[in-house]
């Protein structure tokens, strides 16, 4: 008997754990240094403040005898209104819209990317190599001190480690996993947050980052309706995630 | 405590915090010394696509127009990140104060803009008093964030608030004519408790009292 996928949906949660909301898309072609200025000054409209940043990466290779250190630096921007509730990064690579708690709206924070990727194409006509959805919760469970939080009450991802009989004091779980729609994966973290921002809580750290980066249209609407479907594909695994114990503390 | 049972596989355990909790930046706390340096990177790397939870603490180099910039940014997303165990809107009020405190047209050179571990302490003493009535914000030495509850001239509650979860406290009391004064240095769990013998709820829960405005 085949086995049907269901797909999962998200309910509005009044207190829902997000402490970030991302949509990032990243470039085939970097843009000039010069273009993420223009970008981010068209893009200063709708924000109050712009930073001048450098994203710096660096590499360290050893081949057990030399070591070299890579370091590739690239321009960038961030906007942000006054009361932090609307970011977003322009760099060379990339264009990476965010929206902080509280959350208003998948469409908000959709609306905010669309502006934005339109001035960026009014000023380079880069092609998307990435579409990545990405959200970060903290899930904030009241806590005891010196009590023993069973992790399967609240996660359906967790280390398994009954073979030991000791409660886990530090753990991190990262999974790669391919979407039930077909060219999307997902990273999923779960980490907790040491120690724990809430007092007589203890806080889960929950990363769902949808993505893809196989055939994507440059079609302006196209890239929406796929931006569309990595948000679903992320409520389904949140939805899979947390167990219905989880979910009550977001009501 | 509960022990684990056959049917539970993974149990997470609190530990106590001791009496010098530190505040929530992962790579500071104890239990976090049993992660190797990748899996703390990798931990690290999750913060924020965007900058959001890593805005810079305030740099001596640059203007105090940029440096207030950068503590009312950092206070701000700090504040939201805990909203969700606020009163819907709660923050517009108390982001109000936040701009007024760091207000380049009312600032002290002398002053020092409120640093991060610092309003990391009262936004964590916010989220245990969220019942209670908002307090005035000022700022103190060294840029540590300060909390007050007033009743009246002779009757208030100040808070200093440390870094790393410690508080300075002062409560004025009105006796006879005058007032008395007691205070102390405690950590954020046991304030409450220290603050008991003076019914803080007295400062704490007077809807009638406006509240104090902010002050440097």
């Amino acid at each position: 008997m085949r086995h049907v996928f269901k797909p999962l949906t998200s309910p509005v949660y009044p207190r829902a754990p997000i402490i970030e909301a991302v949509i990032e898309l990243v470039i085939a072609d970097r843009v000039a240094p010069k273009d993420v200025e223009r970008i981010a000054k068209k893009m200063k409209k709708r924000y109050d403040a712009c930073e001048d940043q450098k994203q710096i990466d660096l590499a360290v290779q050893t081949d057990g005898m030399k070591m070299s250190v890579r370091q590739d630096a690239m321009e960038a921007r961030r906007l942000s209104s006054n009361d932090q509730s609307r970011v977003a990064v322009v760099h060379e690579k990339a264009l990476i819209t965010s929206r902080l708690p509280p959350y208003p709206s998948w469409n908000a924070l959709r609306e905010d990317a669309h502006a934005n990727w339109g001035d960026w194409k009014s000023v380079a006509n880069s092609t998307v190599s990435r579409v990545g959805v990405r959200f970060i919760n903290r899930i904030d469970i009241p806590t005891a001190m010196d009590n023993i939080l069973e992790l399967e009450s609240y996660l359906t991802i967790y280390p398994q480690m009954k073979a030991l009989q000791r409660p886990v004091t530090a753990f991190l779980v990262q999974a790669s996993v391919d979407s039930h729609l077909e060219r999307w994966s997902a990273n999923i973290t779960v980490t907790p947050f040491l120690p724990p921002p809430v007092p007589g809580h203890t806080s889960i750290l929950l990363d769902i980052d949808v993505f893809r980066t196989d055939e994507i249209p440059n079609h302006k609407d196209k890239i929406w309706d796929m931006v569309d479907e990595g948000r679903a594909i992320k409520n389904d695994i949140f939805e899979r995630v947390l167990t219905p114990e989880a979910k009550e503390l977001f009501k | 405590m509960t022990r684990p049972s056959e049917k539970s596989t993974s149990s997470f355990m609190v530990r106590k915090h001791s009496s010098s909790v530190v505040a929530a930046h992962p790579a500071s706390s104890v239990a976090s010394e049993f992660l190797s340096v990748r899996t703390k990177q990798i931990i690290a790397e999750l913060k924020s696509p965007t900058g959001a939870n890593t805005v810079d603490a305030p740099d001596a180099k640059r203007s105090i127009e940029h440096r207030l910039f950068d503590a009312r940014s950092a206070c701000k997303i700090t504040t939201r990140q805990m909203l969700m165990h606020f009163p819907t809107d709660w923050h517009k009020k108390f982001f109000a104060q936040l701009d007024n405190l760091l207000d380049i047209d009312e600032w002290d050179d002398r002053d020092e803009p409120v640093t991060k571990d610092s309003f990391f302490t009262l936004i964590r003493l916010m989220v245990m008093l969220k019942d209670k009535r908002r307090p005035g914000i000022g700022i103190a030495n060294h840029g540590n964030i300060v909390a007050t509850w007033t009743v009246g001239p002779k009757d208030r509650l100040t808070i200093e608030c440390l870094p790393n979860d410690r508080v300075y406290w002062l409560a004025t009391i009105p006796v006879d004519d005058g007032s008395d004064s007691v205070a102390g240095d405690a950590s954020l769990s046991k304030l409450l408790g220290y603050l008991q013998p003076y019914s803080p709820d007295h400062w704490l829960t007077n809807e009638d009292i406006k509240q104090t405005p902010a002050s440097r």
